[in-house]
């Protein structure tokens, strides 16, 4: 036993206690290195994939687009311009707009939960005047910002025949979007626009913007004990 | 005749091939040995490639970041787009369907005929109550839903009327259901 089988038990013994100690541990961290590498090298990918679509983008027609969306889908409820536009389309399509009776809550609100849902106002508004014209107004009007969806409708022919004057009154759903609060991980895949959202983008680019009413008159006073 | 005898010639036979499988195995052992070590240092030498990849992937990573970093106004506006374009592209839709509905009601009413509570339905079946002073009104709104199986792209698919009164000072009155298809949409 002695001479003969000393050195294989010894290397026996050194290749388990050199296992054990070293080469298993080694191996755990090698393995775990594996899977950190390829983890990496994918976030490396989406990353270089990203920062080439961001570079890729051209920052006016960015802002373009930006602008006109938020003309259509506002971030704030669209009280004012909501009043204005209805004004403006009803004089320029020669109906009487009258009966407007709008809800619009309060005025600003945190939202908690889902910061970014689509949300709606109710306005009610009354229109007269001659069928094609009326036909004309309801027509534009779910193509004027901001964006609107007419829900109810009541109509009543009046005048004679010859006039054919129609009377409605109409329930309108206005709609509104806070815009999102986070854009998400540095290391989040970037969605890019599909082509169906281009084309939505073109067909509501289309859409007649209505000048807004700027208030003219100064109000308040910088110095409230400064004689006039 | 002088014969050597050698009484150890087996014995030391024997002690030299114990002594040629020892140094066999010795020589197997140590080869073993070093071909573990071997394979040890080709472990080691992988592990420290691989976190010196992983140094180098890390720095990338970083550097990536920043790129994109600089990009967060771009990547702020591209967000916002798409987040609004979502809601955008479900009112359209119902919108588009809206317009038609109601221009082919439009041409449907004939005059004399008041119409209250018109609602559209999420299958595109339109709602309303109806009110005409005499019956002749009433014949002809009922002629023009006959005749009209086509009214702009939009086909009448379903027609249902219910409730219908008559009053001596309101005249008339029923309610409407119309179903309406749209031609383009198949």
């Amino acid at each position: 036993m002695g001479n003969k089988h000393f050195v294989p038990l010894a290397v026996i013994a050194m290749v388990t206690m050199l296992t054990l100690l070293i080469v298993r541990p080694t191996l755990i961290k090698v393995i775990t290195g594996q899977q950190e590498n390829q983890k990496n090298k994918k976030i490396l990918a989406q990353l270089i994939d990203k920062a080439e679509k961001l570079s890729s983008i051209d920052e006016v027609e960015m802002q373009k687009r930006v602008k006109s969306i938020e003309e259509v889908l506002p971030s704030e409820k669209p009280v004012m311009e909501l009043i204005n536009v209805l004004e403006q389309l009803s004089a320029e399509k020669e109906v009487i707009f009258s009966g407007i009776e709008l809800k619009p809550g309060t005025i600003e609100e945190k939202a908690v939960n889902n910061p970014s849902k689509q949300k709606s106002l109710d306005i009610s508004f009354n229109i007269e005047g001659k069928l094609a014209n009326v036909s004309s107004f309801i027509n534009d009007l779910e193509k004027t910002p901001p964006l609107m969806k007419i829900e109810t409708m009541d109509l009543k022919f009046i005048g004679g025949r010859e006039e054919k004057n129609l009377q409605t009154s109409l329930t309108v759903k206005v709609f509104y979007q806070s815009a999102p609060e986070t854009i998400g991980a540095v290391d989040q895949p970037l969605a890019m626009l599909t082509d169906e959202e281009r084309e939505t983008l073109k067909k509501i680019s289309s859409y007649r913007i209505f000048p807004k009413i700027q208030a003219t008159a100064v109000v308040g006073k910088e110095d409230l004990f400064s004689l006039p | 005749m002088n014969e050597k005898i050698n009484f150890l010639r087996e014995k030391v036979s024997g002690l030299k091939q114990k002594a040629t499988q020892l140094f066999i195995i010795q020589i197997i052992s140590f080869s073993l040995l070093i071909i573990y070590g071997l394979g040890v240092v080709a472990v080691f030498a992988y592990f420290f490639i691989l976190q010196k990849e992983n140094d180098v992937l890390k720095e990338r990573i970083n550097q990536q970041k920043t790129a994109i970093q600089s990009f967060q106004s771009v990547e702020t506006k591209e967000v916002y787009l798409k987040n609004k374009l979502k809601s955008l592209d479900q009112v359209l839709i119902s919108q588009r369907a809206n317009q038609k509905i109601t221009d082919a009601v439009f041409n449907l009413l004939p005059e004399g005929i008041t119409i209250s509570g018109f609602a559209i339905d999420q299958d595109g079946g339109v709602s309303f109550s109806a009110q005409c002073q005499s019956l002749k009104d009433l014949k002809k709104f009922l002629a023009n839903l006959e005749l009209s199986k086509k009214v702009n792209e939009m086909m009448v698919k379903k027609i249902k009327i219910g409730g219908v009164n008559f009053n001596y000072e309101k005249g008339y009155s029923f309610n409407i259901y119309l179903l309406f298809e749209d031609q383009d949409n198949g």
